[in-house]
């Protein structure tokens, strides 16, 4: 498994990383869209429910520089790791979550009928899971 | 204190954030991630989101932002554009993959406002490792490419040599006055 230098790439991580999102929908109904990604912004996998234009990489390219601009402002406030970035949209939650110890990034939207904990508890437990099948340290 | 902003754009590896950083008053607000594409270029890390330092360069206070490299990050120029004076474009002239011509008339082509306004410089860096393209065919390359718009002023530079970039960003400012200055007297 090549989780280091080409994970986008490689069939056993994109396997697992599928695996882990198939799961996401039965945690959440209000699911719409999720995708693990590069932290160079590349899609590893996604899983979709209703939103199916993600403009190629475009989403994961956002996903990456979301992540990326969260770390600099934690480094700058000097509070620590970014763990989660929340877009609270008028019609959806976008929750980003970085894979610690691990290039990966995970992200979802939900439904506004889903609530802010709800959703990021789901996108926590995935995040979890997909750290346990691929051996990532905690 | 006026306020400038400068973005400095071109492919990856061509030393948009190693010129922010040789020149920046403050601690460089770097977004680098693992470099997961090695095909496009051989760096270990790439900018993902942004760069950002400033200046003081004379009365003005500059403002400098760093643009990721590749095309799909091309949100984040167009987030970025809408604040810009002007724009520093780097093109690396010893980039193994892509002819530093084409990707300059690509890159040029995403500012086309900055571009009309001349408010626009061409870096070439690497040049000490490829003299090839030359200043010149880099000239002919943009004015039949852009013929338009005012031809933006080509030199050489070693964006890890702190003069080199305070000269690039004056010249970019410079440039970019007299055309607005230019523009005004032809109304």
């Amino acid at each position: 498994m090549d989780l280091e230098n080409t994970p986008h790439r490689d069939p056993e991580v994109i396997e697992i990383s599928k695996k882990a999102l198939a799961s996401m929908p039965d945690l959440s109904s209000a699911l719409r869209y999720a995708t693990i990604v590069t932290e160079d912004g590349f899609e590893v996998a996604s899983v979709s429910k209703s939103i199916t234009n993600t403009g190629d990489d475009r989403v994961a390219a956002m996903v990456s520089s979301i992540s990326a601009l969260s770390d600099a402002i934690a480094s700058t406030l000097e509070i620590n790791d970014s763990e989660y970035v929340v877009i609270n949209a008028k019609d959806g939650i976008f929750v980003v979550r970085r894979v610690n110890n691990s290039p990966l990034v995970l992200a979802g939207v939900f439904d506004k009928k889903e609530s802010l904990g709800k959703a990021l508890v789901a996108v926590d437990l995935i995040k979890t899971e997909l750290s346990k099948l691929l051996g990532i340290p905690k | 204190m006026a306020e400038s902003v400068i973005l400095i754009a071109g492919h990856i590896g061509a030393g948009k954030t190693t010129g922010i950083q040789s020149v920046s008053e403050i601690e460089v607000v770097s977004t680098e991630a693992k470099n997961h594409d090695k095909s496009t270029d051989n760096k270990a890390t790439t900018t993902v989101a942004l760069d950002f330092g400033t200046i003081t360069l004379g009365n003005d206070m500059v403002k400098i932002y760093g643009l990721p490299g590749q095309k799909r990050f091309n949100f984040m120029w167009a987030a970025l554009k809408k604040r810009a004076s002007c724009l520093l474009l780097l093109t690396n002239n010893a980039h193994n993959v892509d002819n530093p011509i084409v990707a300059a008339i690509d890159f040029l082509s995403e500012f086309p406002e900055l571009r009309a306004k001349g408010a626009v410089c061409v870096g070439i860096t690497h040049f000490d490792l490829k003299q090839s393209p030359t200043r010149n065919e880099y000239d002919q390359a943009l004015k039949t490419a852009f013929p338009d718009d005012p031809t933006p002023p080509i030199f050489t530079i070693d964006p890890r040599k702190a003069g080199d970039m305070q000269m690039a960003l004056l010249a970019t400012l410079a440039n970019t006055e007299t055309n607005f200055a230019l523009s005004n007297i032809k109304e």
